[in-house]
């Protein structure tokens, strides 16, 4: 079961950076949003938009089922392993500016990360081993 | 930031909030059913669709946010609901602020703190 979270919880990493990266690139030619047929058909002739639809489907499954076993704080709390990813990839893809600073602060995510991710565990399995109903 | 982004980065925190409390609603709702019929309940609980529909509009702001700020500046500004969402389950859900889930949570805000700082 552990490793099944755990991989889920990668390819929801994948997913969320999937749909972050598109809407970067079509919020670049779409603009401000204006309430205008322009806009949406701006927004909807854009192949990233697709991206973010096809990444927000499979995210959702893909929570949904982690969500069984887990309680949204700390998931939602541990999803946002997507800023370390996004942000690797903004400085790669969109040329932002990527510093030590936030080096440090990616470093802190992942840590935060694993913390929950070895307490969590070690929390459920003392659970069980309580109750192994 | 400049007010519009603003108001669409608060906009985006309640509709965030609001769509993954009404997810877990919906999760423990059909927590009991296996398979097809776990979702064939989820789709069933009204929850789900009003995290869906509250989804619908995140979708909308964030897009708008975006178009205003840069990505990983949205990103860190956005992540303000981590802790309105770890808060609402703690109220709704009853869930526990252990210290090392408190720890850990707070380890990960403040590095995407961090992350944003050194952005700007």
């Amino acid at each position: 079961m552990r490793g099944g979270f755990l991989l889920g919880f990668l390819a929801l990493v994948v997913f969320d950076t999937m749909g972050q990266v598109g809407f970067k690139l079509t919020a670049e030619v779409s603009g401000v949003l204006d309430m205008s047929l322009d806009w949406a058909r701006l927004v909807l002739a854009q192949p990233a938009f697709y991206m973010i639809v096809a990444a927000y489907i499979l995210a959702f499954f893909t929570y949904m089922t982690l969500m069984k076993e887990a309680p949204v704080g700390p998931l939602f709390a541990a999803a946002h392993l997507e800023l370390v990813t996004v942000t690797v990839l903004s400085w790669l893809w969109f040329g932002e500016r990527l510093s030590l600073v936030q080096l440090l602060g990616c470093a802190c995510i992942i840590g935060g990360v694993v913390i929950l991710g070895v307490t969590e565990s070690q929390d459920n399995h003392q659970q069980h081993t309580q109750d192994p109903s | 930031m400049t007010w519009q982004a603003t108001l669409f980065w608060l906009a985006n925190m309640v509709c965030d909030t609001v769509g993954q409390l009404s997810f877990k609603a919906a999760s423990l709702s059909a927590d009991e059913a296996d398979g097809w019929d776990h979702w064939k309940r989820l789709a069933q609980s009204p929850f789900l669709w009003i995290g869906i529909f509250a989804f619908v509009f995140e979708f909308i702001f964030w897009l708008s946010f975006l178009s205003l700020v840069p990505l990983a500046m949205g990103l860190f500004v956005g992540s303000a609901n981590m802790i309105t969402v770890m808060l609402g389950g703690r109220y709704f859900f009853g869930e526990q602020i252990t210290p090392w889930r408190a720890g850990a949570i707070s380890l990960i805000a403040f590095g995407v703190m961090l992350v944003g700082w050194g952005h700007a």
